[in-house]
Protein backbone atom coordinates (compact mmCIF):
# COMPACT_ATOMS: atom_id res chain seq x y z
CA UNK A 1 0.00 0.00 0.00
CA UNK A 2 2.78 2.37 0.88
CA UNK A 3 4.51 1.98 -2.43
CA UNK A 4 1.26 2.59 -4.21
CA UNK A 5 0.70 5.82 -2.40
CA UNK A 6 4.17 7.18 -2.84
CA UNK A 7 4.44 6.39 -6.52
CA UNK A 8 2.37 9.38 -7.68
CA UNK A 9 4.38 11.65 -5.39
CA UNK A 10 7.56 10.29 -6.88
CA UNK A 11 6.28 10.77 -10.41
CA UNK A 12 5.22 14.27 -9.53
CA UNK A 13 8.63 15.15 -8.22
CA UNK A 14 10.17 13.61 -11.32
CA UNK A 15 7.96 15.82 -13.41
CA UNK A 16 9.03 18.84 -11.41
CA UNK A 17 12.62 17.87 -11.94
CA UNK A 18 12.26 17.77 -15.68
CA UNK A 19 10.29 20.98 -15.68
CA UNK A 20 13.14 22.86 -14.12
CA UNK A 21 15.29 23.33 -17.17
CA UNK A 22 18.08 24.99 -15.28
CA UNK A 23 18.55 22.48 -12.50
CA UNK A 24 21.17 19.95 -13.33
CA UNK A 25 21.36 16.28 -12.47
CA UNK A 26 24.67 15.00 -11.21
CA UNK A 27 26.28 11.57 -11.66
CA UNK A 28 24.43 10.11 -8.69
CA UNK A 29 21.14 11.11 -10.20
CA UNK A 30 20.58 13.75 -7.55
CA UNK A 31 19.56 17.25 -8.35
CA UNK A 32 22.25 19.75 -7.57
CA UNK A 33 21.19 23.21 -6.64
CA UNK A 34 23.29 26.25 -6.99
CA UNK A 35 20.64 28.62 -5.66
CA UNK A 36 18.77 28.83 -2.40
CA UNK A 37 15.47 27.98 -4.03
CA UNK A 38 13.86 24.60 -3.62
CA UNK A 39 12.38 24.73 -7.10
CA UNK A 40 15.10 25.87 -9.50
CA UNK A 41 17.89 28.30 -10.22
CA UNK A 42 16.96 30.15 -13.38
CA UNK A 43 15.35 33.58 -13.18
CA UNK A 44 14.09 35.70 -16.02
CA UNK A 45 13.89 39.39 -15.17
CA UNK A 46 11.64 41.39 -17.46
CA UNK A 47 12.80 44.94 -16.84
CA UNK A 48 13.44 48.10 -18.76
CA UNK A 49 17.26 48.05 -19.27
CA UNK A 50 17.41 51.80 -18.62
CA UNK A 51 16.02 51.23 -15.08
CA UNK A 52 18.25 48.29 -14.27
CA UNK A 53 20.55 50.38 -12.07
CA UNK A 54 17.67 51.25 -9.72
CA UNK A 55 17.23 47.58 -8.89
CA UNK A 56 20.90 46.63 -8.64
CA UNK A 57 20.92 45.82 -4.93
CA UNK A 58 17.97 43.46 -5.21
CA UNK A 59 19.28 41.79 -8.37
CA UNK A 60 22.79 41.45 -6.96
CA UNK A 61 21.24 39.87 -3.88
CA UNK A 62 19.58 37.27 -6.08
CA UNK A 63 22.86 36.64 -7.87
CA UNK A 64 24.60 36.18 -4.53
CA UNK A 65 22.08 33.52 -3.63
CA UNK A 66 23.14 31.54 -6.68
CA UNK A 67 20.35 32.37 -9.11
CA UNK A 68 21.14 32.55 -12.82
CA UNK A 69 19.64 35.83 -13.93
CA UNK A 70 18.57 36.41 -17.50
CA UNK A 71 17.38 39.86 -18.51
CA UNK A 72 14.87 40.86 -21.07
CA UNK A 73 13.42 44.16 -22.05
CA UNK A 74 9.60 44.26 -21.88
CA UNK A 75 9.33 45.48 -25.44
CA UNK A 76 12.04 43.26 -26.89
CA UNK A 77 10.15 40.82 -29.11
CA UNK A 78 13.23 38.69 -29.86
CA UNK A 79 14.40 38.32 -26.28
CA UNK A 80 14.65 35.02 -24.41
CA UNK A 81 11.34 33.20 -24.58
CA UNK A 82 9.34 32.40 -21.47
CA UNK A 83 8.06 29.10 -22.80
CA UNK A 84 10.04 26.62 -24.84
CA UNK A 85 8.60 23.43 -26.28
CA UNK A 86 5.44 24.06 -24.28
CA UNK A 87 7.40 23.95 -21.04
CA UNK A 88 8.28 26.95 -18.92
CA UNK A 89 11.91 27.77 -19.57
CA UNK A 90 12.62 29.53 -16.29
CA UNK A 91 11.92 28.50 -12.73
CA UNK A 92 11.15 32.04 -11.69
CA UNK A 93 10.06 35.11 -13.57
CA UNK A 94 10.20 38.70 -12.32
CA UNK A 95 8.17 41.25 -14.24
CA UNK A 96 8.55 44.92 -13.37
CA UNK A 97 6.05 46.89 -15.40
CA UNK A 98 7.29 50.35 -14.50
CA UNK A 99 5.84 52.79 -16.99
CA UNK A 100 5.82 50.28 -19.84
CA UNK A 101 2.43 50.23 -21.51
CA UNK A 102 2.84 47.62 -24.18
CA UNK A 103 4.80 44.43 -23.71
CA UNK A 104 6.24 42.13 -26.35
CA UNK A 105 3.60 39.86 -27.83
CA UNK A 106 4.74 36.69 -26.09
CA UNK A 107 4.57 38.32 -22.67
CA UNK A 108 0.83 38.17 -22.29
CA UNK A 109 -1.54 37.42 -19.42
CA UNK A 110 -2.13 34.01 -21.01
CA UNK A 111 1.57 33.11 -21.01
CA UNK A 112 1.96 34.26 -17.43
CA UNK A 113 -1.01 32.17 -16.31
CA UNK A 114 0.46 29.27 -18.28
CA UNK A 115 3.73 29.73 -16.42
CA UNK A 116 1.95 29.54 -13.08
CA UNK A 117 0.21 26.33 -14.17
CA UNK A 118 3.64 25.02 -15.12
CA UNK A 119 4.88 25.67 -11.59
CA UNK A 120 6.87 28.77 -12.36
CA UNK A 121 7.08 31.32 -9.58
CA UNK A 122 6.32 34.91 -10.42
CA UNK A 123 7.14 38.24 -8.87
CA UNK A 124 4.96 40.84 -10.53
CA UNK A 125 5.38 44.55 -9.84
CA UNK A 126 2.51 46.68 -11.06
CA UNK A 127 3.28 49.97 -12.76
CA UNK A 128 1.33 53.18 -12.55
CA UNK A 129 0.09 52.76 -16.12
CA UNK A 130 -2.34 50.26 -17.56
CA UNK A 131 -0.42 47.23 -18.78
CA UNK A 132 -0.79 43.48 -19.12
CA UNK A 133 -0.26 43.20 -15.39
CA UNK A 134 -3.28 45.38 -14.61
CA UNK A 135 -5.42 43.14 -16.79
CA UNK A 136 -3.89 40.02 -15.29
CA UNK A 137 -4.39 41.12 -11.68
CA UNK A 138 -8.17 40.46 -11.57
CA UNK A 139 -7.50 36.85 -12.60
CA UNK A 140 -5.66 36.43 -9.31
CA UNK A 141 -8.41 38.05 -7.28
CA UNK A 142 -6.77 41.45 -7.00
CA UNK A 143 -9.12 44.39 -7.29
CA UNK A 144 -7.31 47.45 -8.56
CA UNK A 145 -8.40 51.04 -7.97
CA UNK A 146 -9.06 53.32 -10.96
CA UNK A 147 -6.04 53.84 -13.25
CA UNK A 148 -3.35 56.31 -12.16
CA UNK A 149 -4.20 55.85 -8.49
CA UNK A 150 -1.33 56.04 -6.04
CA UNK A 151 -1.18 55.20 -2.38
CA UNK A 152 -1.24 58.52 -0.56
CA UNK A 153 -0.82 59.27 3.09
CA UNK A 154 -0.34 62.54 4.92
CA UNK A 155 0.90 60.77 8.02
CA UNK A 156 3.43 60.77 9.49
CA UNK A 157 4.70 64.23 8.58
CA UNK A 158 7.82 63.80 6.48
CA UNK A 159 10.11 65.32 3.89
CA UNK A 160 9.39 62.84 1.10
CA UNK A 161 6.32 63.36 -1.12
CA UNK A 162 2.93 62.22 0.15
CA UNK A 163 2.92 59.41 -2.40
CA UNK A 164 5.98 57.80 -0.78
CA UNK A 165 4.41 56.06 2.17
CA UNK A 166 6.43 54.50 4.98
CA UNK A 167 4.84 51.23 6.10
CA UNK A 168 5.86 49.44 9.27
CA UNK A 169 5.49 45.68 9.24
CA UNK A 170 2.98 44.23 11.65
CA UNK A 171 3.40 41.06 13.68
CA UNK A 172 1.04 39.24 11.33
CA UNK A 173 3.37 39.89 8.38
CA UNK A 174 6.44 38.65 10.18
CA UNK A 175 6.10 34.84 9.67
CA UNK A 176 7.03 35.21 6.03
CA UNK A 177 9.78 37.69 6.69
CA UNK A 178 12.97 36.06 7.82
CA UNK A 179 15.45 38.87 7.27
CA UNK A 180 12.93 41.48 8.39
CA UNK A 181 12.64 39.75 11.76
CA UNK A 182 13.58 42.12 14.55
CA UNK A 183 14.18 45.03 12.16
CA UNK A 184 11.81 47.89 12.77
CA UNK A 185 12.79 49.92 9.74
CA UNK A 186 9.69 50.85 7.73
CA UNK A 187 9.31 49.99 4.08
CA UNK A 188 9.03 52.96 1.72
CA UNK A 189 6.24 52.26 -0.71
CA UNK A 190 5.43 54.11 -3.86
CA UNK A 191 2.73 52.69 -6.08
CA UNK A 192 -0.81 51.38 -6.30
CA UNK A 193 -2.64 49.69 -3.46
CA UNK A 194 -5.26 47.08 -4.23
CA UNK A 195 -8.13 45.31 -2.56
CA UNK A 196 -8.20 41.52 -2.25
CA UNK A 197 -11.09 39.31 -3.21
CA UNK A 198 -12.10 36.39 -1.02
CA UNK A 199 -10.02 33.93 -3.06
CA UNK A 200 -8.56 31.63 -0.39
CA UNK A 201 -5.31 31.27 -2.32
CA UNK A 202 -4.71 35.00 -2.10
CA UNK A 203 -3.50 36.67 1.05
CA UNK A 204 -1.97 40.03 1.96
CA UNK A 205 1.75 40.14 2.68
CA UNK A 206 1.85 43.85 3.43
CA UNK A 207 -1.22 45.98 4.12
CA UNK A 208 -1.52 49.69 3.47
CA UNK A 209 -1.38 51.93 6.56
CA UNK A 210 -4.73 52.64 8.16
CA UNK A 211 -4.64 56.39 7.41
CA UNK A 212 -3.66 55.98 3.74
CA UNK A 213 -5.90 56.15 0.69
CA UNK A 214 -5.69 55.77 -3.05
CA UNK A 215 -5.78 58.82 -5.26
CA UNK A 216 -4.37 60.44 -8.35
CA UNK A 217 -1.65 62.79 -7.20
CA UNK A 218 -1.43 64.48 -10.59
CA UNK A 219 -4.96 65.75 -10.31
CA UNK A 220 -5.03 68.90 -8.25
CA UNK A 221 -8.50 68.41 -6.87
CA UNK A 222 -8.59 67.05 -3.37
CA UNK A 223 -10.05 63.55 -3.46
CA UNK A 224 -10.56 63.52 0.25
CA UNK A 225 -12.78 66.59 0.14
CA UNK A 226 -14.69 65.10 -2.80
CA UNK A 227 -15.33 61.84 -1.05
CA UNK A 228 -16.37 63.56 2.17
CA UNK A 229 -19.13 65.23 0.16
CA UNK A 230 -20.23 61.76 -0.98
CA UNK A 231 -20.10 60.40 2.53
CA UNK A 232 -16.88 58.52 1.95
CA UNK A 233 -18.31 56.53 -0.91
CA UNK A 234 -15.86 55.44 -3.59
CA UNK A 235 -12.80 56.23 -1.53
CA UNK A 236 -10.17 53.54 -1.49
CA UNK A 237 -8.73 53.83 1.97
CA UNK A 238 -7.50 52.03 5.03
CA UNK A 239 -5.58 48.95 5.91
CA UNK A 240 -7.98 46.55 4.18
CA UNK A 241 -6.00 47.47 1.10
CA UNK A 242 -2.80 45.62 0.46
CA UNK A 243 0.33 46.80 -1.29
CA UNK A 244 1.93 43.34 -1.48
CA UNK A 245 -0.05 40.15 -1.83
CA UNK A 246 0.85 36.51 -2.21
CA UNK A 247 -0.92 33.89 -4.28
CA UNK A 248 -0.35 30.17 -4.07
CA UNK A 249 -1.35 28.19 -7.13
CA UNK A 250 -2.68 24.67 -7.01
CA UNK A 251 0.50 23.13 -8.35
CA UNK A 252 2.60 24.89 -5.71
CA UNK A 253 3.79 27.86 -7.74
CA UNK A 254 3.90 31.13 -5.86
CA UNK A 255 3.04 34.55 -7.17
CA UNK A 256 3.96 37.75 -5.38
CA UNK A 257 2.06 40.85 -6.43
CA UNK A 258 3.73 44.15 -5.63
CA UNK A 259 1.84 47.40 -5.87
CA UNK A 260 4.89 49.09 -7.32
CA UNK A 261 8.42 48.41 -8.45
CA UNK A 262 9.67 50.82 -5.79
CA UNK A 263 9.71 47.99 -3.26
CA UNK A 264 12.50 46.32 -5.21
CA UNK A 265 14.46 49.51 -5.81
CA UNK A 266 17.54 50.69 -4.00
CA UNK A 267 16.31 53.02 -1.30
CA UNK A 268 18.70 54.26 1.30
CA UNK A 269 17.64 54.21 4.92
CA UNK A 270 14.64 51.97 4.44
CA UNK A 271 13.70 48.36 4.90
CA UNK A 272 13.02 47.95 1.21
CA UNK A 273 15.99 45.77 0.35
CA UNK A 274 15.39 43.34 3.19
CA UNK A 275 11.70 43.31 2.46
CA UNK A 276 12.29 42.63 -1.25
CA UNK A 277 14.66 39.83 -0.29
CA UNK A 278 12.03 38.27 1.91
CA UNK A 279 9.25 38.56 -0.63
CA UNK A 280 11.49 37.06 -3.30
CA UNK A 281 12.62 34.32 -0.93
CA UNK A 282 9.01 33.41 -0.32
CA UNK A 283 8.03 33.64 -3.97
CA UNK A 284 11.04 31.65 -5.17
CA UNK A 285 10.19 28.89 -2.70
CA UNK A 286 13.10 29.34 -0.37
CA UNK A 287 11.03 29.80 2.76
CA UNK A 288 7.92 28.09 4.09
CA UNK A 289 8.42 25.16 1.75
CA UNK A 290 7.18 21.92 3.27
CA UNK A 291 6.82 18.41 1.99
CA UNK A 292 5.46 15.11 3.17
CA UNK A 293 8.30 12.61 3.24
CA UNK A 294 6.28 9.56 4.11
CA UNK A 295 3.02 8.47 5.60
CA UNK A 296 2.11 5.10 6.95
CA UNK A 297 -0.57 3.38 8.95
CA UNK A 298 -0.51 0.19 10.94
CA UNK A 299 -2.67 -2.02 13.08
CA UNK A 300 -2.32 -1.53 16.83
CA UNK A 301 -5.14 -3.67 18.12
CA UNK A 302 -7.93 -5.60 16.45
CA UNK A 303 -8.62 -8.05 13.70
CA UNK A 304 -7.00 -6.20 10.78
CA UNK A 305 -7.24 -7.63 7.30
CA UNK A 306 -9.25 -10.86 6.84
CA UNK A 307 -9.68 -11.17 10.57
CA UNK A 308 -6.12 -12.24 11.34
CA UNK A 309 -3.92 -9.21 10.67
CA UNK A 310 -0.52 -8.98 12.32
CA UNK A 311 -0.50 -6.33 15.01
CA UNK A 312 2.10 -3.65 14.30
CA UNK A 313 1.99 -4.11 10.53
CA UNK A 314 0.32 -2.03 7.81
CA UNK A 315 -2.87 -3.70 6.62
CA UNK A 316 -4.39 -3.87 3.16
CA UNK A 317 -7.76 -3.56 4.82
CA UNK A 318 -8.97 -2.96 8.32
CA UNK A 319 -11.86 -4.38 10.27
CA UNK A 320 -14.36 -2.10 11.99
CA UNK A 321 -13.21 -1.21 15.49
CA UNK A 322 -9.50 -1.74 14.79
CA UNK A 323 -7.04 0.54 16.54
CA UNK A 324 -5.03 2.20 13.76
CA UNK A 325 -1.86 4.21 14.14
CA UNK A 326 -1.08 6.85 11.54
CA UNK A 327 2.39 8.33 11.17
CA UNK A 328 3.51 11.10 8.87
CA UNK A 329 6.94 12.59 8.36
CA UNK A 330 7.20 16.19 7.25
CA UNK A 331 10.28 18.17 6.39
CA UNK A 332 10.96 21.75 5.54
CA UNK A 333 13.40 23.16 3.07
CA UNK A 334 16.38 24.95 4.52
CA UNK A 335 17.45 27.41 1.87
CA UNK A 336 20.77 28.29 3.48
CA UNK A 337 22.03 24.71 3.45
CA UNK A 338 19.95 23.65 0.44
CA UNK A 339 18.58 20.61 2.19
CA UNK A 340 15.38 19.28 3.66
CA UNK A 341 15.16 19.19 7.45
CA UNK A 342 12.68 17.28 9.57
CA UNK A 343 10.10 19.83 10.66
CA UNK A 344 8.34 19.62 13.99
CA UNK A 345 6.57 22.96 14.03
CA UNK A 346 3.06 22.27 12.74
CA UNK A 347 0.63 22.19 15.63
CA UNK A 348 -2.67 22.25 13.77
CA UNK A 349 -2.32 19.24 11.50
CA UNK A 350 -5.43 17.08 11.27
CA UNK A 351 -6.03 13.54 10.11
CA UNK A 352 -9.33 12.60 8.56
CA UNK A 353 -10.68 9.13 7.96
CA UNK A 354 -13.16 9.78 5.24
CA UNK A 355 -15.87 7.96 3.37
CA UNK A 356 -17.71 10.82 1.65
CA UNK A 357 -17.72 12.58 5.03
CA UNK A 358 -14.90 12.52 7.53
CA UNK A 359 -16.03 9.84 9.97
CA UNK A 360 -12.99 10.63 12.08
CA UNK A 361 -11.25 13.99 12.23
CA UNK A 362 -8.56 14.18 14.86
CA UNK A 363 -5.43 16.22 15.55
CA UNK A 364 -2.21 14.82 14.15
CA UNK A 365 0.24 16.29 16.64
CA UNK A 366 4.03 16.30 16.48
CA UNK A 367 5.32 13.18 18.20
CA UNK A 368 6.61 13.81 21.72
CA UNK A 369 9.12 11.02 21.11
CA UNK A 370 8.94 7.29 21.40
CA UNK A 371 10.88 4.91 23.66
CA UNK A 372 12.89 7.83 24.97
CA UNK A 373 14.02 8.83 21.48
CA UNK A 374 13.21 12.16 19.98
CA UNK A 375 11.39 11.94 16.69
CA UNK A 376 11.82 15.18 14.84
CA UNK A 377 9.39 15.76 12.01
CA UNK A 378 7.18 12.85 12.99
CA UNK A 379 3.46 13.40 13.47
CA UNK A 380 1.54 10.53 14.93
CA UNK A 381 -1.89 9.66 16.22
CA UNK A 382 -4.03 6.59 16.84
CA UNK A 383 -7.74 6.13 16.40
CA UNK A 384 -10.40 3.46 16.23
CA UNK A 385 -11.83 2.59 12.83
CA UNK A 386 -15.49 3.67 12.90
CA UNK A 387 -18.25 1.10 13.13
CA UNK A 388 -19.01 1.46 9.45
CA UNK A 389 -17.60 -0.58 6.63
CA UNK A 390 -16.75 0.72 3.19
CA UNK A 391 -13.90 2.27 1.28
CA UNK A 392 -12.26 4.87 3.49
CA UNK A 393 -9.49 7.35 2.85
CA UNK A 394 -6.77 8.63 5.11
CA UNK A 395 -6.71 12.34 4.36
CA UNK A 396 -4.26 14.95 5.56
CA UNK A 397 -5.12 18.25 3.93
CA UNK A 398 -3.26 21.18 5.43
CA UNK A 399 -3.52 24.54 3.73
CA UNK A 400 -2.14 27.63 5.33
CA UNK A 401 -1.50 30.97 3.72
CA UNK A 402 2.16 31.36 2.93
CA UNK A 403 3.06 27.69 3.36
CA UNK A 404 3.17 24.88 0.89
CA UNK A 405 -0.07 22.94 0.93
CA UNK A 406 0.25 19.46 2.34
CA UNK A 407 -2.08 16.90 0.84
CA UNK A 408 -2.00 13.19 1.43
CA UNK A 409 -4.67 10.64 0.65
CA UNK A 410 -4.62 6.89 0.74
CA UNK A 411 -7.53 4.59 0.19
CA UNK A 412 -8.09 1.68 2.51
CA UNK A 413 -11.14 -0.58 2.76
CA UNK A 414 -12.73 -1.19 6.13
CA UNK A 415 -14.54 -4.52 6.26
CA UNK A 416 -17.15 -5.74 8.73
CA UNK A 417 -16.22 -8.38 11.27
CA UNK A 418 -16.26 -11.96 10.13
CA UNK A 419 -19.07 -14.11 11.50
CA UNK A 420 -16.75 -15.48 14.20
CA UNK A 421 -15.15 -12.12 14.89
CA UNK A 422 -17.71 -11.03 17.45
CA UNK A 423 -17.59 -11.70 21.18
CA UNK A 424 -19.62 -14.77 21.99
CA UNK A 425 -20.55 -14.00 25.58
CA UNK A 426 -21.61 -10.49 26.44
CA UNK A 427 -21.94 -9.06 29.92
CA UNK A 428 -25.27 -7.45 29.01
CA UNK A 429 -26.78 -10.88 28.50
CA UNK A 430 -25.90 -12.39 31.88
CA UNK A 431 -29.55 -12.45 33.07
CA UNK A 432 -30.45 -14.49 30.02
CA UNK A 433 -27.59 -16.91 30.49
CA UNK A 434 -28.52 -17.21 34.15
CA UNK A 435 -32.18 -17.81 33.22
CA UNK A 436 -31.34 -20.57 30.75
CA UNK A 437 -28.88 -22.26 33.08
CA UNK A 438 -31.25 -22.05 36.06
CA UNK A 439 -34.03 -23.62 33.97
CA UNK A 440 -31.74 -26.51 33.10
CA UNK A 441 -30.56 -26.92 36.69
CA UNK A 442 -34.19 -26.69 37.82
CA UNK A 443 -35.10 -29.39 35.31
CA UNK A 444 -32.40 -31.71 36.61
CA UNK A 445 -33.40 -31.11 40.22
CA UNK A 446 -37.02 -31.66 39.29
CA UNK A 447 -36.27 -34.93 37.50
CA UNK A 448 -34.19 -36.14 40.44
CA UNK A 449 -36.93 -35.24 42.90
CA UNK A 450 -39.60 -36.77 40.69
CA UNK A 451 -37.75 -40.04 40.21
CA UNK A 452 -37.05 -40.26 43.93
CA UNK A 453 -40.75 -39.88 44.69
CA UNK A 454 -41.73 -42.28 41.88
CA UNK A 455 -39.58 -44.96 43.52
CA UNK A 456 -41.46 -44.64 46.76
CA UNK A 457 -44.87 -44.49 45.17
CA UNK A 458 -44.07 -47.12 42.61
CA UNK A 459 -43.36 -49.51 45.40
CA UNK A 460 -46.62 -48.66 47.07
CA UNK A 461 -48.47 -48.88 43.78
CA UNK A 462 -47.07 -52.28 42.94
CA UNK A 463 -47.98 -53.51 46.34
CA UNK A 464 -51.51 -52.17 45.96
CA UNK A 465 -51.91 -53.88 42.63
CA UNK B 1 -70.07 7.03 52.79
CA UNK B 2 -72.04 4.15 51.43
CA UNK B 3 -69.29 2.53 49.35
CA UNK B 4 -66.96 2.51 52.32
CA UNK B 5 -69.44 0.52 54.36
CA UNK B 6 -69.96 -2.08 51.65
CA UNK B 7 -66.27 -2.18 50.72
CA UNK B 8 -65.08 -3.71 53.95
CA UNK B 9 -67.25 -6.81 53.88
CA UNK B 10 -66.48 -7.32 50.18
CA UNK B 11 -62.74 -7.20 50.89
CA UNK B 12 -63.19 -9.56 53.76
CA UNK B 13 -65.13 -12.02 51.64
CA UNK B 14 -62.43 -11.79 48.92
CA UNK B 15 -59.79 -12.58 51.48
CA UNK B 16 -61.93 -15.42 52.71
CA UNK B 17 -62.23 -16.81 49.20
CA UNK B 18 -58.45 -16.64 48.65
CA UNK B 19 -57.83 -18.28 52.01
CA UNK B 20 -60.36 -21.01 51.22
CA UNK B 21 -58.74 -21.58 47.87
CA UNK B 22 -55.29 -21.85 49.43
CA UNK B 23 -56.62 -24.14 52.10
CA UNK B 24 -58.38 -26.37 49.60
CA UNK B 25 -55.25 -26.47 47.43
CA UNK B 26 -53.11 -27.45 50.39
CA UNK B 27 -55.46 -30.16 51.49
CA UNK B 28 -56.59 -31.66 48.19
CA UNK B 29 -53.43 -31.54 46.06
CA UNK B 30 -51.01 -34.41 46.19
CA UNK B 31 -47.35 -33.72 47.06
CA UNK B 32 -46.18 -34.62 43.57
CA UNK B 33 -48.47 -32.02 41.98
CA UNK B 34 -47.31 -29.47 44.54
CA UNK B 35 -43.75 -30.28 43.55
CA UNK B 36 -44.65 -29.66 39.90
CA UNK B 37 -46.40 -26.42 40.87
CA UNK B 38 -43.33 -25.21 42.73
CA UNK B 39 -41.27 -25.76 39.58
CA UNK B 40 -43.91 -23.96 37.51
CA UNK B 41 -43.85 -20.95 39.84
CA UNK B 42 -40.05 -20.83 39.65
CA UNK B 43 -40.19 -20.89 35.84
CA UNK B 44 -42.82 -18.18 35.78
CA UNK B 45 -40.78 -15.86 38.01
CA UNK B 46 -37.60 -16.53 36.02
CA UNK B 47 -39.38 -15.80 32.74
CA UNK B 48 -41.00 -12.64 34.10
CA UNK B 49 -37.64 -11.34 35.35
CA UNK B 50 -35.99 -11.93 31.98
CA UNK B 51 -38.83 -10.23 30.20
CA UNK B 52 -38.60 -7.23 32.51
CA UNK B 53 -34.84 -7.05 31.97
CA UNK B 54 -35.43 -7.15 28.23
CA UNK B 55 -38.02 -4.37 28.34
CA UNK B 56 -36.34 -2.14 30.90
CA UNK B 57 -32.62 -2.69 30.32
CA UNK B 58 -31.68 -4.19 26.98
CA UNK B 59 -32.81 -6.73 24.46
CA UNK B 60 -29.26 -7.01 23.17
CA UNK B 61 -28.16 -9.66 22.35
CA UNK B 62 -31.61 -10.62 21.25
CA UNK B 63 -30.75 -14.26 20.60
CA UNK B 64 -29.76 -14.65 24.26
CA UNK B 65 -33.06 -13.15 25.33
CA UNK B 66 -34.98 -15.44 23.01
CA UNK B 67 -33.07 -18.46 24.27
CA UNK B 68 -33.38 -17.60 27.95
CA UNK B 69 -37.00 -16.54 27.78
CA UNK B 70 -38.17 -19.37 25.53
CA UNK B 71 -36.39 -21.92 27.70
CA UNK B 72 -38.57 -20.86 30.65
CA UNK B 73 -41.71 -20.73 28.49
CA UNK B 74 -40.95 -24.09 26.85
CA UNK B 75 -40.12 -25.71 30.14
CA UNK B 76 -43.32 -24.26 31.61
CA UNK B 77 -45.43 -25.71 28.81
CA UNK B 78 -43.77 -29.13 29.07
CA UNK B 79 -44.13 -29.17 32.84
CA UNK B 80 -47.74 -28.03 32.66
CA UNK B 81 -48.48 -30.87 30.21
CA UNK B 82 -46.81 -33.29 32.57
CA UNK B 83 -48.95 -31.94 35.38
CA UNK B 84 -52.19 -32.43 33.52
CA UNK B 85 -51.21 -35.93 32.41
CA UNK B 86 -50.19 -37.23 35.81
CA UNK B 87 -53.06 -35.55 37.66
CA UNK B 88 -55.20 -38.41 39.00
CA UNK B 89 -58.33 -36.33 38.34
CA UNK B 90 -57.58 -36.32 34.61
CA UNK B 91 -57.11 -40.08 34.44
CA UNK B 92 -60.28 -40.45 32.41
CA UNK B 93 -58.94 -38.13 29.71
CA UNK B 94 -55.52 -39.75 29.36
CA UNK B 95 -56.51 -43.38 29.65
CA UNK B 96 -53.84 -44.75 27.33
CA UNK B 97 -51.01 -42.57 28.71
CA UNK B 98 -49.44 -43.83 31.86
CA UNK B 99 -47.70 -41.38 34.23
CA UNK B 100 -44.38 -43.05 33.37
CA UNK B 101 -44.99 -42.51 29.68
CA UNK B 102 -45.94 -38.88 30.39
CA UNK B 103 -42.77 -38.34 32.36
CA UNK B 104 -40.65 -39.92 29.61
CA UNK B 105 -42.24 -37.55 27.06
CA UNK B 106 -41.58 -34.64 29.39
CA UNK B 107 -37.94 -35.61 29.94
CA UNK B 108 -37.24 -36.15 26.23
CA UNK B 109 -39.01 -32.92 25.28
CA UNK B 110 -37.06 -30.98 27.89
CA UNK B 111 -33.70 -32.38 26.81
CA UNK B 112 -34.40 -31.45 23.19
CA UNK B 113 -35.54 -27.99 24.34
CA UNK B 114 -32.36 -27.40 26.33
CA UNK B 115 -30.26 -28.57 23.43
CA UNK B 116 -31.74 -25.88 21.24
CA UNK B 117 -31.62 -23.27 23.99
CA UNK B 118 -27.92 -23.66 24.60
CA UNK B 119 -27.17 -23.66 20.92
CA UNK B 120 -29.03 -20.45 20.52
CA UNK B 121 -27.77 -18.75 23.67
CA UNK B 122 -24.22 -17.64 22.75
Amino acid sequence: MRCHSLLPLFLQSLLLLTANAASTVNANGEKTQTSWSSSGDSVLVVLDPAKKEDYSAFLDGLGAKGYNLTFRSPKDADGPTLVEHDLPKYSHVVVVAGDVKTFAKDISPQTLVGLVSGNTNLVLALGNKQSILTSLAPEFGLILPPPNSNLVSHFPERDVPISTVPITLKESNIPLMETMKGKKQPVLFEGTPFALSSNPRLFPILNAPVESFAGDIDVTSDILADSVEKGGEGLWAGNKMAVVAGFQAKGGARVAWLGGGSLLQNKEDSGNLNFAKDVAAWAFQETNVLRIDSAEHRLIKGAGATGNGTVGQPQEQYTVGDEIEFTMRISRYNAKFKLWEAYHGINDLQLEFTMLDPHVRIPLPPSPGRNGKREKGVYRTTFRAPDRHGVFKFVVDWRRQGSTELLFTETVPVVPKRHDGYDRWLSAAWPYYLGAVSTSVGFIVFVAGWLASVDERGKGKKKAE
Amino acid sequence: MAPKVTATPAKASNQNTLLMLWKAYNEQTTDRLKFIDAFLVFLMISGALQFLYCVLVTNFPFNAFLAGFSSTVGQFVLTASLRSQVNPENRSEFKEISPERAFADFALGSIVLHFFVFNFLG
